[in-house]
């Protein structure tokens, strides 16, 4: 399982024009919380220990509590908390979500995705380091 | 407690080099040794885990012996009769490494790694 396809370009005229992206959803719910959990996963592989209470089976019906809503933020938060900042700024509480925090929550996970990918093609192995720190 | 953290570049493994008379230039290195093994990452989560901070279950076993169970392998611990404690760690990919503590008749102890 990779990351799931994350949307991160929802603009004020997806509103206006009522597009599919201009609407949060059940799809953008299990999308999120998908790629939270493989975002845990893979922080935890590395050593950033992430472990995260996610719900990836959201259906029209449900109706998301304040703290299941709050549960949801803060996981991506904590991915964050956990690594390094990516330089986006995160709601702070359910009454953030807007088309910006929406846009961030996906490309927060997307940006700890690709500087996992760099940092690991960064390391250095057993066997490649001579006396003395030489790192080449 | 040491706390490791990885670098997190924007460009892995890119470098600048400067020339003698001070021109510079920008390179990535990769190695290219054909490697038929990588070699374990030295990274976070192997010096987070040499301090201890490693997932493991522990089993109190009938026979006195405790087995720890690691994602990377098993470590045993058994208790000699003539007092020696051994500990092997059998990595999952079979390599094995076995430390034997030995106390001496005259008070001192010997480690024995095989």
């Amino acid at each position: 399982m990779g990351l799931p396809e994350m949307i991160y370009d929802r603009t004020k005229a997806d509103i206006v024009n009522k597009t599919a992206k201009g609407y949060y959803n059940i799809s953008d719910l299990n999308r999120v919380e998908t790629a939270s959990e493989y975002i845990a996963a893979l922080l935890s592989g590395e050593g950033y220990y992430v472990t995260l209470t996610t719900k990836k089976d959201w259906v029209i019906t449900d109706i998301p509590t304040v703290a299941e809503v709050q549960r949801y933020v803060n996981n991506v938060k904590f991915c964050v908390s956990q690594f390094i900042s990516v330089g986006l700024e995160l709601p702070e509480d359910v009454n953030g979500i807007d088309i910006i925090a929406a846009n961030n929550i996906e490309k927060t996970l997307v940006r700890i995705s690709e500087s996992v990918q760099k940092m690991k093609e960064n390391y250095r192995y057993c066997g490649t380091i001579t006396c003395g720190g030489d790192l080449l | 407690m040491k706390q490791f953290v990885d670098r997190v570049p924007v460009t892995p493994n890119r470098y600048k080099m400067t020339d003698s008379v001070g021109n510079e230039s920008y390179v990535v290195l990769e190695r290219a040794d054909g490697a038929t093994e990588e070699g374990t990452a030295l990274n976070r989560e192997a010096f987070m885990a040499l301090q201890g901070m490693e997932a493991s279950e522990t089993v109190f076993n009938d026979d006195g012996s405790i087995t720890e169970t690691y994602s990377t392998g098993t470590f045993v611990t058994t208790f000699a009769e003539n007092g020696d404690v051994v500990e092997t760690f059998t990595a999952t990919q079979g390599q094995a490494i076995t430390g034997t503590t030995v106390f001496n008749s005259d008070g001192s102890i010997s480690e024995v790694i095989s």
